[in-house]
């Protein structure tokens, strides 16, 4: 599949780059009327692009939901052995 | 002093010491999260500037902008409205962003909150060290998906590395006027045709750097991450020493990637693929 969208992506850039030689080439009227081909390949390329990007994305909601919570565990465990120290520390005088 | 006295302050004196140690891979394990996350942004930023670059135009100088502006006016037939005129005052700025742009934008804030989200985890691991130790353990699965994202980003880079598509064309154009020049004799067209090859080849040294150099972000940042999910997944067993020779490796890793060619980089990224794909 996302083979397929890396093909997908080299044919989009080529087309681009036509259309985009076609404008370049024109005199200004022609490419006045090249002009939406042109933002139409590259529309195609970036929509691509913007598509093979999001479906990398494996994290969920619900892993950003964890990870908040485990920050959250790791400063609770803090301030619980920061005053496991102090308590150690005052301890650490009486023996 | 009593054998209890002396039990109990031996005994409070190893917890103070476990603390001590527990502290000292803690921050280890703060630094090496650190050195990723600041990989990966660096990532981040590389992958952000190559996608720009696809689409940048070749810079105008404002002499030819007038003369372009001038001869358009003088060419054009039909009347000038809100959606044609940017074309007719600059032909390469006419071309704008759009709602895929926006998207993929959008897709790339998301996975930097991610990684920062992931970081951030670690802010107090040093003053919770002892009593945190399962939470970084739970961190690991997370951290696998971490790296599975930038293992699936570098896979498409190397198999569609990012191109300067726009000034391609630019070039290509310009061969092509060259080609269809009828008032040049052999000579002049040869010299011409020289020239346009010098400027194929230096858009094509850039490009290959630009391919190169977001590579190389994304291969560190991968090894980097490879490194932590080692520190994570024995965080409850790995010594101090051990720990604090991670970090170092991990600071030469990153200077030596700096330092290897462009084809070893290629080399390094697809190792990378095949084993973080096992």
């Amino acid at each position: 599949m996302s083979d397929n969208l890396n093909k997908l992506i080299a044919e989009a850039r080529l087309a681009y780059q036509n259309a985009e030689v076609a404008f370049q080439s024109a005199d200004i009227n022609q490419a006045a009327a090249l002009q939406p081909k042109v933002d139409e390949a590259r529309n195609l390329v970036e929509k691509l692009e913007a598509q093979q990007l999001k479906d990398g994305v494996v994290i969920t909601d619900a892993d950003v939901a964890k990870m908040k919570e485990l920050r959250n565990q790791i400063n609770d465990a803090a301030m619980l052995q920061q005053g496991l120290t102090k308590l150690i520390s005052i301890l650490v005088s009486f023996v | 002093m009593a054998f209890r006295d002396f039990a109990s302050r031996t005994f409070i004196i190893c917890i103070v010491g476990l603390l001590a140690a527990c502290s000292q891979k803690a921050e280890m394990l703060k630094l090496s999260a650190t050195q990723f996350g600041t990989a990966t942004e660096s990532a981040f930023d590389a992958f952000e500037t190559a996608k720009n670059l696809q689409f940048a135009a070749f810079p105008k100088s404002a002499d030819a902008k007038r003369t372009e502006f001038l001869n358009n006016m003088d060419a054009f037939t039909s009347a000038v409205t809100p959606s044609n005129i940017e074309m007719l005052v600059d032909r390469d700025g006419a071309t704008s962003s759009n709602d895929a742009n926006a998207a993929w934008r959008s897709t790339l804030a998301d996975l930097r909150k991610q990684y920062q989200e992931f970081i951030a985890i670690f802010d107090n691991i040093e003053g919770g060290s002892a009593f945190g130790a399962s939470a970084v353990t739970e961190s690991g699965p997370i951290l696998e998906k971490l790296r599975t994202q930038l293992a699936t980003i570098t896979k498409n880079l190397t198999q569609n590395p990012p191109q300067y598509l726009k000034k391609r064309a630019t070039l290509i154009t310009q061969l092509n006027a060259i080609r269809n020049d009828k008032s040049d004799d052999a000579e002049s067209k040869n010299l011409r045709y020289e020239m346009w090859l010098q400027s194929w080849q230096a858009l094509m040294t850039s490009e290959q750097e630009l391919q190169t150099n977001t590579l190389r972000h994304f291969v560190s940042a991968s090894k980097l991450g490879e490194k932590l999910q080692g520190q994570i997944n024995n965080y409850a067993k790995l010594d101090v020493a051990s720990l604090i020779q991670a970090v170092e490796q991990g600071i030469t890793l990153v200077d030596n990637i700096n330092n290897l060619s462009p084809q070893e980089v290629l080399t390094q990224s697809t190792n990378l693929i095949e084993t973080a794909t096992q």
